[in-house]
This record gives structure tokens, C-alpha cells and sequence, in this order.
């Protein structure tokens, strides 16, 4: 084959979440606290079910969506707590933080300046969204910690559905992209 | 004499090039069996494994890496012990690893026939490329491939259609995507042409195979076959009559007493092992696998010029974004090449390169490289969709020149059946780093062109998956493994064929030229069997 | 497109026909003769596949009673028809009665032709004569029916009770160009051989005219202008581009015969020919067919984890789990084989170039063969805006998958309660269910010819008396 795999792999990994945010006591018991006032439950070691429910309706907030598939909630809150035993905890503690401010979207909730650790939860269930897999893959080593949480549903498709395919998957005749999007204008 | 055979002839690899000769002896009225290492895998299950895996920029994620019929994709079995670590991605099923591929199919050019004769480096063919020219032709019209008359492949030949051809290409190039125009009328200011790459991602339906309709995936698999692949010769040998034995993996080629070739052995998954013999045999189990049988079997190798030669494409790339939006993804996922250091003077100081522009939906690439800066929120979407649009890559691909200390040979490791496993020795001349300053000064001149903002820019040559000079072809039974039919030196119903028979490696993708040397090998078979 | 146009012109000259075809009205009755037998599709049936010399016979036409071998039609004194008159091959062609009182079976379409205009079938000898090569050669197959059907003299019978008179009468009430339009579609392109259910002896039965019928493997869905079950919602142009392309966008793309028709025959003919056809297709009387439907029906919602795992492992495992590939997985199938055109939801792409499955006869069809045709053949059309392929999965399905795969299909996007079995996939790839004359063929035989003849008399008696009470409706 020709490659542009040397391209298109790249080197650059997915984000990784950093290490455990060393989550304080007091901000468990606060995220516990304010759990009634948040859109989702804490996190503090509730049954698998009900951590992906409260991880759906998380992820929706975190990516601005409406609703998100629960099926793909299930899969990818499974996924993230078994790569991180910590998980939970960070999830109740970014809870917590976003019925603190009382912020009614993400942007909102960014704008108040959240820390480093709380961001890097939202990067974390993001990638998860977005990306369609948690891990990282890594096609330079014959296996890798990364799972796929959906291929066709990524999130990240969604910006450029107008413009470009979901590869493998042909919207048009040939030769159609001899022509710009329709967008052009205003991209 | 009347001697009994299991075939006139035995192919063994089912990869574009022996499927192109198994068909051909078909054609020819002959009776053919063609053992394959892996199996047959459906495309469905193949666009299926894609789909369903996390590693989606990983060429072999979806294919087959059995512990009897291993791939690149195993560490253990490709192994380095030179300078340059260097693993060439190869599959095996079924139709090969055209499986996995950009469909890039061009000839060389005449020149690349005489590097010694014209520029004092490198080898000189034992054929011609006007030789050459009409296996080109057949090549071309089995595959399918779309081009461009009228066009200059080799850079300083302004004007006029290089390499020369007798007729036109089985169908015209694809329209070229809005990017590559608008990065075409960028450059050309500069001196730059981009010129079509002939394609076996066909512009229309040929064959049976639909036409390409932008399904931007041709490697690591096209959903539709628009994109030529072994295997769509595979099925045509079986329909002309050959016989196809999958999970056979030949560890064995056995000489009989009159220094003819008299049989191969080979063994399968199950444990089970077979023994046939023909008339004649095509050893075409690709660059690495043909010359690690042939010194296993102690076949043509008596002047140990089995196995080297390796010659690799090393290369660059860049990758930065355009000011405006481009729109990457647009269409098949490479288009075009510019040849401003193919031909010419510079050759004989240093390799010669192809630029080539991928043409990948960057989506993926971005979301990363955004969420790694820390992008949320609303911005996210906003910014994938921004820098998508404006995200463009290239890279380059430098030939090299053949050298007997870099090699393939068995190594100590065995297989799930026992085989040895393969141990590459690499290292990169001066000639090849000679390349990577005007490389360089190209790229800036691109991302300059289009007022874009360099991502990375390296200045470590990376290895594209092509494999040369491993069964090289020449006029001297000294210093080369066949002649200029593909026969062996030693064994005269021997036929070696694929991309190791090249003597030089030029700056283009090899497997036209070997489809070509393949079928006319076939012919040449034909008419002795 | 220039490589569409270069195969169609290489398939002209391959064919030593003039290309593009003549006007019909040309004062050339050679030119003529070729436009008279590109629109009676004398070739499609009567040169080899892969590459047979033109009008030298050898395919073999699918039969239910077996396959019937094309004769050679080139003039060649010995082997073809170069030493017919012209009133032989007048009565061959009308009447199906060969020089020497040998009796052609009808699937050379002399029914149809029969209507052929005098002046037509003058200038389709001279074509053949005078234009086509000889090929002094037989085809390498011959015709060998089993018994009874080998016996061509009860074709005599059959031709007494369905073939009509030579010669074309317009159907009473129609404009010119409507009555153009009557002739080249029965007389020439004979679409009702196809179109039109036959009867308990092979017969096309009148009152069903263009309704639909069964081709064996294929069906040929209903063509009259009813609303639900026929092609009564499609323009006029629409109609025309499907003769003409084999295409008409969200109406349907013409697959296996019917590919064959629009490729060899129909994508060649005048524009003004085509409309006359849609024109006359438009008077036909409707027919309610209770096997195809147009009607739009309920796509049924597809789930994510339909067509997506996440239970993908790496190698070594996974090269064990991609050598199984038996699945019988509808919604996997569809989705990894199919969607990447046709789409998850099934409808197509926006521009209309990939088909809306919900919208497509063979999906919505209650008969399946199509669906299951086009599935495990794909389509291979040369036509006038060029070659179309769809891959067909013959090779990469089983027909236990092929069945899975047609319910899907049938059942998402086109309304159907249950789908084909692996052993109705299997009988439509061999041909079809055999039709009655054929499964009582033994009985008939084992009573004897004489009753059977006996039966042929009654039956004759019969139908003439109803014919004298008018030809078909149309």
C-alpha cells in the first residue's frame, strides 16, 4: 500500500486523563451534599446501573447534547471505571462542582473557571463521546488498552456532517468533491 | 517423457501479482493451483472488523494476524538488527496486501530502467522500459486503472505524456477534490504541477467493480472494491478454472535430480501437510516471504544474492493548516503527486522523490490534537469543524539504491508451524539523506503557498510498505536471483515474480510494474508448459 | 464518462452493428432492418456471452422446462438462415414455424413479433442478411428438452390456441404516437413476454396484460398504470429515463433482465420512441397486482447496537474471529455489506445516486426474487448515461445468509412481516418454482399422451370460442 499512514496515524496520543486528582474529603462530602441540586446523582460507589445512568446524563451536559444513547453510556462508563478505579469519584466531584456553580450549560460551567482536574474529567468523558473509544490506541504496539464505544455515533462527526463522510460510509455520486461544500463561503 | 503432475502450474500467493499470473496461465489453457498462506475473509467482515475496532489508523487492524500466517503486525516476527528499524505493513488473505492500499498504480519511467547507465548510480534493468511498455498495458486494463494522458511524470519533461504510452488508460482520471485544485493553483505559481496519480480507484465502474464514490477509506479497506485489490483476480483465476488452496503456507521447495524445481510442501493450521508438483512454478509470495522460502528450501542462492538489495521508499511528511478551508476527505484518500525532483541531474547526487497529498476526513486527527490542548464545550465542535476543513498532509516518498549488506533473511524465532520468522537489515546511505533538504525546502514552499501553519515538519525519514530488489532481476547470473523473464538463474522452471524483482526502486509505487513482469512471466510459462 | 462511451462503442463493434442506432423511419431498409432488430432485441439472445460472434447463437435461454439454445441467425447457408427466403423467415419469426415445418419454442418471442409490420420484417432480412457476418458454425449446446417438451409438434397445438395472426392492428382509440409506442412494445421490444403472467400452459394471460410475471429467478413486476402495485405514479419522463439508463431516481434501477433489455435494446432507441413507449405504457388497463408494491411503506427504526459491538479483541483472537464469517445476523449484514451506499436508515444518498431502498420494487415486492437476485448478482448495466455496478455477494454469502439479509431488508425498510428462507434463496438462484406445467409434466405423461392431447383439444375448442369474442382488452 502508499502510505499517508504515516500521516494520518501520527503520533500524537489520545488525551490521557492525568493521574488521580487526589479528590479531597470535603469536596466528596460537598458533591454529596449538593447531589439534590444537580441534574445527575453522585458517584459515590452506586451500583453499575445507576453510575451509567448518572454517566448519561453527565455526558450530556459535558458535551452540550440533549440526550445520549444509554446503550453507548453503559459501554463507555464501563469501560472508563475499569481503567480507572478512581473514576467514580471523579465523576461525583465534577458533579458536584457543576450544581455548585449552578451553571445551566457546559459553556456556562467553563466559564467559571473549573480546575485543572475537573477539566480533565470533562476531557476524559469528551474523548469517550466524541472519539467513540476510551484508551488509547496505540497501532505502533501489537495491543493496547483502548476499546470502542461506538464507530458510526462519535460525536466528533457531527461538525463536519455536511461537508465530509463518516469514512466508509459515501453520501454522494463520484466525483461530487470536485466541488467545495456548499458552506464554502462562510467556513 | 510422460510424468504425472498435480498442475501444469503451481503459484505459490494469492496477492495481486500471483492471482494476475494464475489468471493469465488460465487464460492460456493451463491447469493452475495457487496455494495461499491465510484465508478468504469477505469484505462485509473485513468493513465489519474496521468498524468495530478502536485502532482505525492501523492498516492491519482489520485483517488477520494468525500464528500461522503471521503479518507486519506481529513484533515478534519482523525483526530489526540494522541500523533503521523498518517493518513494511504486509497482510496475508486471500488477495494480499492490495487489501490495504492507496491504489496507486504508475509505471516507471524509461530512465528508472538505466539508473547506472544514466545518472552512474544504482543498477540498470536487463529489460527496457519500451520492453516493458505492453505488460504495462495488459497490467493496466486487468486492474482497471484511471489517468491522464498528456501529462509529465517525470518533472522535466514539460508537455508531454512520460512515461510514453501506446493508448490511452482504461478510463480517465477522477475530477480532482476542491483541495487539491486549490492547493494546485497555489503552488503553480511556484513552479509546482500536480499531476494525476493513476489510480485503481477506479473513476468509473470496470469489471464488475463500481466506480469510486468517496467512500474515504481505501485503506486500511475500501467498503465497495471500488479500489482494485488482489483478490478481484483471486476470483477471476478460480473462475477460469484454477484451483485455490487457502491455509497452506509452502515451507518447502524441493529440487529433483535434474536441478528443476519438482514440488512444494507445505503445511496448514490443522496440522496437515501436502505435497504437489507441476511443471513449472511462480514463486509470488511477496518481497519478504519469496526470499526467506527460497533460502529456507536452499533455491537459487547459490551465488547468496537471495535476499538482498533491499530497497525500501523512505520518506517524509508534513503537516499544517491551510488559512482558508480546504476540506480534506473530499473523495478517494490520495489524488495527485508532484515530480519537482523525479528526472534530472540531481539523481545522480541524490534519490529522487514524489510529493503526494492525502486526502484523509481529518476528524479524528483534530479531535485529538484539540482535546490534548484542552478544547470543551461549544468550542469543540466549532473548533473541529474549522480546523478539519483547513487540515492538510503530505508526504514523500525517496527511492533508494540497491545495496547487497541491506537484506531479508529467516530468522531464529519460528511460527506456529514452525517457520522462521523474518530479520531485516537496513541502513539508510547518504544518498537518501541526500534528499531530505530539498525535501524540505518543498514543503516550506507548500505550506508558504498556502499561507499555512506548520503541525510538524520531520526530519526523520519514515518507511512507506513498499518492498524492492529482494529477488532482483538482471543480465548477470552473478549478481542477481532471476534473469529477465523472472527465471531463475539455477532452476529453469522457477519463475520469481513481485515487487522484489525490481532492480531499482524510482520514487512510484511498485505494483503496477510488478503485475506487469507477473503476467508477462505468465505468458513466458505459458508457452513452455 | 469518456470510458462508459468507449465501452458501449466497443460493444457496438463487437456486435458489427452501426452505432448509434439508425432512424426508424430511414428510407435504408438495411439501416432500418438494424434499428428493427436493435429494438426487437434480436441480439440479446441470439449472440453467445463473453464474447460470441454476433447473431451466431449459443445462449442458452433459461426455461422452466430447460435451457433453450439461441440459433444462429447469421446468413450462413449451412448453419444459420442464409439460405431462408424471405417468406421463411417471415413465417419463423411470426409464426414460429422454422423452413421444414420445425417448430420453434416461444421463447423466441414469435407471438409478439407476429404483429411485425410486413415492412419491418422486409427490413430486418435485409439487416441480417446483407449487414451481419455469416458464422458457419452451429452453437456448441443444442435445444434438448426432456420429454414431453422435447416433442416440438405440440407446439403446433399451442400456437393454434395462443399465437395470433400475423400482421399489426393498432388498438382501437389511440393517439399516434400512443399507437407507436402499442407497436414497438409488442410487436418489437415485446415486453409482455416478461411482463405479463403466463398461464397454466405458458400462456400470457390476456386479462393480466403487463401485470407482472415470473421469470423464474427474476420477477418482471407489473407495468400497467395502477397506482399502488404499478408504475402509475411515475412521469412520463421518469419512464423515459429508466428505458433509456436503466435508472429513474427513486423510481427504480433495472437489474438482470430487465438490465439486459434497457443495455442491449431499449438504451439504444430514438428519444421519440421512448416517450411513445411511456405514452402507451400510460393507456394500458390497470392492473391490481397482489404481489408488487409501490405503495411507501413504515421504515422501521434501526438501533445502534443493531450494527455496532464494542466486542472487537486484538490478533491472534481476532484472526480466529474473523475466519468465522457464517453469521446470519440480518441487521450485521446489512449494515456492514450495504450500508456504506444505501445507508444505516436504507434511503440512499440525497442526490438520489444510491438507491432508497424503502422506494425500490424488489424491497417492497411481497415476491422476493429480485431482492434476492440483485443481492447475491448484483447489477451490471451498460445504458446510455453509462455503466452502473452494484457488487453483487454470491461469493461472500451463503444462501442462508442471502435470506437473513433479504428480510432485513424486506422487513426495515420495506414493510414486509417475514422474509425469504435459505430454501426459498436457493430455489430462486436455480430458476424459480417450477410452474404447473412443468410439476405435472410426469402426471401428464404417465396418463398419457393421449389424454393430455385430449385435453389440448378441449382446451383449444374452448379458448377459440372465447377469442371470438375479442382479442385481448388492450
Amino acid at each position: 500500500m502508499s502510505i499517508g499512514s504515516i500521516r494520518r496515524e501520527g503520533r500524537d496520543a489520545a488525551p490521557a486523563a492525568p493521574a488521580p486528582a487526589g479528590l479531597r474529603r470535603r469536596d466528596f462530602l460537598l458533591s454529596s451534599a449538593l447531589a439534590g441540586l444537580a441534574a445527575s446523582l453522585p458517584f459515590g460507589g452506586t451500583a453499575r446501573a445507576a453510575g451509567a445512568a448518572d454517566f448519561g446524563a453527565l455526558s450530556a451536559f459535558v458535551t452540550g447534547r440533549s440526550a445520549l444513547d444509554a446503550a453507548l453510556a453503559e459501554r463507555a462508563y464501563g469501560q472508563l471505571a475499569a481503567l480507572d478505579p478512581g473514576f467514580d469519584a471523579k465523576l461525583a466531584a465534577l458533579s458536584a462542582a457543576i450544581a455548585e456553580t449552578g451553571a445551566e450549560s457546559v459553556d456556562a460551567f467553563l466559564a467559571t473557571g473549573p480546575a485543572p482536574e475537573l477539566r480533565a474529567t470533562m476531557t476524559t468523558i469528551t474523548a469517550a463521546w466524541y472519539l467513540g473509544y476510551t484508551g488509547t490506541p496505540d497501532p505502533s504496539q501489537e495491543s493496547d488498552n483502548a476499546k470502542l464505544v461506538t464507530y458510526r455515533e462519535a460525536l466528533m462527526w457531527e461538525p463536519t456532517a455536511d461537508a465530509t463522510p463518516i469514512p466508509t460510509y459515501s453520501q454522494h455520486r463520484q466525483n461530487y468533491w470536485a466541488e467545495p461544500p456548499a458552506s464554502i463561503a462562510t467556513d | 517423457m510422460a510424468q504425472e503432475h498435480d498442475a501444469d502450474v503451481i503459484v505459490i500467493g494469492s496477492g495481486t501479482v500471483g492471482s494476475n499470473a494464475a489468471y493469465e496461465l488460465a487464460k492460456q489453457g493451463k491447469s493452475v493451483i495457487i496455494l495461499e498462506a491465510g484465508v478468504r475473509i469477505p469484505r462485509w467482515k473485513l468493513i465489519e472488523s474496521f468498524r468495530n475496532s478502536p485502532r482505525r489508523t492501523d492498516y492491519n487492524g482489520p485483517y488477520p494476524d494468525a500464528p500461522w500466517a503471521h503479518t507486519s503486525a506481529s513484533h515478534a516476527y519482523v525483526e530489526n538488527d540494522g541500523s533503521y528499524a523498518m517493518v513494511a505493513n504486509f497482510l496475508k488473505l486471500v488477495g494480499g496486501s492490495t487489501w490495504h492500499w492507496g491504489g496507486a498504480t504508475w509505471r516507471f519511467i524509461p530512465d528508472d530502467f538505466k539508473m547506472k547507465s544514466t545518472y552512474g548510480v544504482g543498477r540498470d534493468w536487463p529489460i527496457s522500459y519500451d520492453d516493458l511498455e505492453p505488460w504495462y498495458d495488459k497490467a493496466e486494463y486487468e486492474i482497471g486503472v484511471a489517468g491522464n494522458l498528456g501529462e509529465d511524470q517525470s518533472g522535466v519533461r514539460p508537455g508531454r505524456t512520460w512515461p510514453p504510452r501506446a493508448r490511452e488508460f482504461p478510463m480517465p482520471a477522477q475530477k480532482n477534490s476542491y483541495m487539491l485544485d486549490t492547493f494546485a493553483k497555489a503552488i503553480g505559481p511556484m513552479g509546482y504541477e500536480i499531476v494525476a496519480e493513476p489510480s485503481a480507484m477506479m473513476s468509473g465502474s470496470y469489471r464488475g467493480r463500481p466506480g469510486c464514490v468517496g467512500n474515504n477509506n481505501c485503506a486500511p479497506v475500501c467498503p465497495i472494491g471500488a479500489n482494485y485489490s488482489g483478490v478481484f483476480h483471486a476470483d477471476l483465476a478460480i473462475e477460469a478454472g484454477c484451483r485455490l488452496i487457502t491455509d497452506a503456507t509452502v515451507d518447502r521447495i524441493e529440487k529433483g535430480p535434474d536441478g528443476k524445481i519438482a514440488s512444494v510442501h507445505y503445511k496448514s493450521s490443522d496440522g496437515s501437510e501436502g505435497r504437489l508438483s507441476a511443471r513449472a512454478f511462480v514463486l509470488a509470495a511477496h518481497g519478504y516471504e519469496s526470499p526467506k522460502l527460497m533460502i529456507m528450501s536452499d533455491v537459487g542462492n547459490s551465488n547468496d544474492m537471495v535476499g538482498r538489495f533491499l530497497m525500501p521508499h523512505l520518506g517524509l511528511g508534513v503537516d499544517f493548516f491551510a488559512e482558508e478551508a480546504v476540506w480534506p476527505g473530499r473523495g478517494p484518500i490520495q489524488q495527485g503527486a508532484i515530480f519537482s525532483h523525479r528526472d534530472g541531474e540531481s539523481r545522480a547526487r541524490h534519490s529522487g522523490m514524489k510529493h503526494a497529498v492525502n486526502n484523509f476526513v481529518a476528524n479524528e486527527n483534530i479531535t485529538k490534537r484539540l482535546l490534548a490542548q484542552g478544547v470543551l464545550g461549544s468550542e469543540l465542535d466549532a473548533r473541529i469543524r474549522h480546523d478539519s476543513a483547513r487540515y492538510m498532509s503530505l508526504y514523500s516518498m525517496f527511492e533508494t539504491l540497491p545495496d547487497p549488506a541491506n537484506r531479508v533473511q529467516p530468522g531464529d524465532r519460528t511460527d506456529a508451524l514452525g517457520n522462521p520468522n523474518i530479520r531485516l537489515t537496513y541502513a539508510v546511505d547518504d544518498y537518501c539523506r541526500g534528499a531530505i533538504e530539498p525535501c524540505i525546502a518543498d514543503f516550506t514552499n507548500f505550506v508558504t503557498a498556502m499561507n499555512g501553519e506548520t503541525l510538524s515538519m520531520s526530519r526523520d525519514l519514515a518507511n512507506h510498505d513498499h518492498i524492492m530488489g529482494t529477488t532482483i532481476m538482471g543480465d548477470d547470473p552473478a549478481d542477481s536471483v532471476v534473469d529477465k523473464d523472472c527465471r531463475s538463474w539455477e532452476h529453469e522452471n522457477l519463475f520469481v515474480v513481485g515487487t522484489g524483482n525490481l532492480p531499482s526502486s524510482s520514487v512510484v509505487n511498485p505494483t503496477l510494474t510488478a503485475v506487469a513482469l507477473g503476467i508477462r512471466a505468465a505468458d513466458t510459462i505459458a508457452k513452455e508448459v | 464518462m469518456a470510458l462508459p462511451r468507449t465501452g458501449l462503442a466497443a460493444a457496438a463493434v463487437a456486435l458489427g452493428l452501426a452505432a448509434p442506432a439508425l432512424a426508424q423511419d430511414s428510407a435504408d431498409p438495411v439501416a432500418h432492418g438494424a434499428y428493427v432488430a436493435r429494438a426487437a432485441d434480436c441480439v440479446a439472445c441470439h449472440t453467445a456471452p463473453s464474447g460470441g460472434a454476433p447473431f451466431a447463437g449459443g445462449y442458452a435461454i433459461a426455461s422452466p422446462m430447460g435451457p433453450i439454445i439461441a440459433t444462429n441467425i447469421t446468413p450462413s447457408e449451412e448453419f444459420g438462415i442464409g439460405g431462408w427466403s424471405e417468406a421463411e423467415f417471415a413465417r419463423a419469426i411470426r409464426e414460429g414455424v422454422a423452413p421444414g415445418g420445425r417448430h420453434l419454442y416461444p421463447a423466441m418471442p414469435y407471438p409478439s413479433y407476429a404483429k411485425m409490420t410486413d415492412e419491418d420484417v422486409s427490413a430486418l432480412y435485409a439487416y441480417l442478411m446483407q449487414e451481419v457476418a455469416p458464422v458457419d458454425a452451429a452453437p456448441a449446446e443444442k435445444t434438448d428438452l426432456p420429454f414431453p417438451f422435447g416433442q416440438r409438434a405440440l407446439m403446433a397445438g399451442w400456437n393454434l390456441l395462443f399465437s395470433p395472426d400475423p400482421g399489426w392492428t393498432a388498438p382501437a382509440g389511440l393517439s399516434e404516437t400512443e399507437a407507436r409506442g402499442a407497436y414497438l412494445a409488442d410487436a418489437l421490444a415485446h415486453c409482455s413476454t416478461c411482463h405479463t403472467p403466463r398461464g397454466l400452459l405458458m400462456n400470457e394471460t390476456a386479462g393480466d396484460y403487463l401485470g407482472g410475471g415470473s421469470l423464474g429467478s427474476w420477477r418482471a413486476p407489473n407495468i400497467t398504470p395502477d397506482t399502488a402495485t404499478g408504475i402509475g405514479a411515475w412521469s412520463q419522463e421518469e419512464i423515459v429515463s429508466y428505458l433509456a439508463t436503466g435508472s429513474a431516481a427513486g423510481r427504480g434501477s433495472a437489474a438482470g433482465p430487465m438490465a439486459e433489455a434497457v443495455e442491449h435494446s431499449l438504451s439504444h432507441l430514438e428519444n421519440a420512441d421512448l416517450a411513445a413507449i411511456a405514452a402507451y405504457l400510460k393507456t394500458v388497463p390497470p392492473v391490481r397486482s397482489a404481489v408488487d408494491s409501490r405503495a411507501a411503506p413504515q421504515v422501521q427504526p434501526v438501533a445502534l447496537s443493531d450494527y455496532e459491538s464494542a466486542g472487537w479483541v486484538g490478533n491472534p483472537d481476532h484472526a480466529a474471529a474473523l475466519a468465522q464469517h457464517g453469521t446470519t445476523d440480518g441487521a450485521v449484514l446489512y449494515n456492514a455489506a450495504c450500508a456504506a451506499c444505501h445507508g444505516v436508515d436504507g434511503r440512499g444518498s440525497a442526490d438520489g445516486h444510491f438507491p432508497d431502498l424503502a422506494h425500490a420494487a424488489p424491497v417492497t415486492s411481497k415476491d422476493p426474487s429480485n431482492l434476492v437476485m440483485v443481492i447475491a448478482e448484483g447489477i451490471s448495466r451498460h445504458a446510455a448515461d453509462g455503466y452502473t455496478v452494484m457488487p453483487g455477494f454470491a461469493r461472500d454469502l451463503d444462501n442462508a445468509q442471502i435470506a437473513s439479509l433479504a428480510s432485513y431488508v424486506s422487513e426495515t425498510f420495506g414493510g414486509a412481516k417475514t422474509g425469504p428462507s435459505a430454501g426459498d434463496v436457493a430455489q430462486i438462484r436455480v430458476g424459480g418454482a417450477a410452474p404447473w406445467i412443468l410439476r405435472n409434466a410426469a402426471w401428464l405423461t404417465w396418463a398419457g399422451i393421449a389424454a393430455a392431447v385430449l385435453v389440448l383439444l378441449v382446451l383449444i375448442a374452448l379458448v377459440r370460442l372465447l377469442r371470438q369474442d375479442g382479442r385481448r382488452a388492450a
